[in-house]
């Protein structure tokens, strides 16, 4: 589709201009003034969220295979240095298109990553700086938790509902609440024989059960909070001078 | 991902051109055992031959160069050869010996 090779263009673009040392965004800028990149200065060592120091040529690669794997002269290296992931502040204030486009970098630099991690392993070498695949997976999933609450402000306005498909809390036979979804169906639902065999309630026997449920979680919950506490204790003797100031009158 | 997504994946967002996909799905073997003496499985992974296009040709790249080791690894080189060597000399016995081991009397 012409929309999917205007974006890969794009991409290709962006990561030709991040690449370039900072003098360059002004004059990417300059050259298309409908497209103006976000790129501040201070921003710009976040833009590039792996970022390498060391810098290709500035021309765009051939055929885009080369694509699968990084800058050639980090190639043997034992450790590449890489910034910090995208955190979902940054990200929040970055409009649609630089989310797409931010998309299909993270995605390509995963690529990367990948085919980086199986070559280690098939030449049995250690894979140099492996914290990269980290940042970039969680980069990826800040940026589809951001997509997907502008989805919901939007249907909020334009709909008044939060979710896609309609649904409701309900209980079924051994007492737990969860949310179904309403489906469609070509028949109502009491012409649906095997939906009526379904039991959307429970009987009084259960409730017996429901508490022990109950007092099962309460206690995990009280087990992890004192394990939580403990592990925090143990820290703070351990490093007293790192040990978070309690506000004090 | 089926051929055509291959297909399409490495077109749209690589800007490599495609002639032809084939894909398989390698079985991960279930051979291996575990402590409990359980079966433990490798996982199935898909593979795909992709024929590249327009006559071109791909090398799949050495990424593991040797590279000249800076000053630190070679001092730390050094050191570890220094201390093997030391480790070696006191393994063996008295030199005037010849090489034979202390359990033989004399």
């Amino acid at each position: 589709m012409a929309a999917a090779v205007g974006v890969a263009a794009l991409c290709r673009r962006l990561t030709v201009a991040l690449r370039v040392s900072g003098a360059r965004p002004r004059s990417a800028a300059a050259g298309r003034p409908g497209q103006t990149l976000n790129l501040f200065h201070e921003n710009l060592a976040k833009v590039e969220p792996l970022h390498q120091f060391k810098f290709l040529h500035t021309t765009l690669s051939r055929k885009g295979l080369e694509e699968f794997f990084d800058d050639p002269r980090n190639w043997g290296e034992k450790n590449v240095k890489s910034g910090d992931a995208w955190n979902i502040k940054q990200l929040r204030g970055k409009s649609s298109e630089d989310l797409h486009k931010l998309w299909y970098v993270l995605l390509k630099e995963k690529n990367m990553l990948l085919t980086l991690e199986q070559e280690s392993k098939r030449q049995l070498r250690p894979m140099p700086s492996p914290e990269r695949l980290e940042k970039v997976e969680k980069s990826m999933k800040n940026i589809d938790l951001v997509v997907r609450e502008r989805e919901i402000a939007l249907r909020l306005l334009q709909t008044g509902h939060e979710k896609p498909v309609p649904g409701e809390w309900r209980h079924d036979f051994l007492g737990r609440t969860y949310w179904y979804t309403y489906k469609e169906w070509p028949i109502p639902w009491y012409l649906n024989k095997k939906y009526k065999k379904r039991k959307f309630y429970y009987l009084p026997h259960v409730n017996h059960f429901i508490r022990l449920r109950l007092e099962k979680s309460l206690r995990r919950r009280a087990r992890r909070q004192n394990l939580e506490k403990t592990r925090r204790k143990v820290l703070e003797r351990k490093f007293p001078h790192l040990a978070v100031k309690s506000q004090s009158q | 991902m089926t051929k055509v997504d291959i297909k399409n994946y490495l077109e749209k967002i690589y800007n490599v051109p495609v002639a032809a996909v084939r894909t398989r799905i390698q079985y991960g073997a279930n051979n291996k055992r575990n402590h409990k003496n359980q079966r433990v499985k490798k996982p199935d992974y898909k593979v795909a031959y992709v024929q590249l296009g327009q006559g071109q040709t791909f090398q799949f790249p050495n990424l593991f160069p040797e590279k000249e080791q800076d000053t630190e690894t070679r001092s730390f080189d050094d050191f570890k050869n220094k201390y093997m060597e030391r480790e070696k000399q006191r393994q063996k016995g008295d030199p005037r010996r010849g090489g034979v081991p202390d359990w033989f009397g004399l």
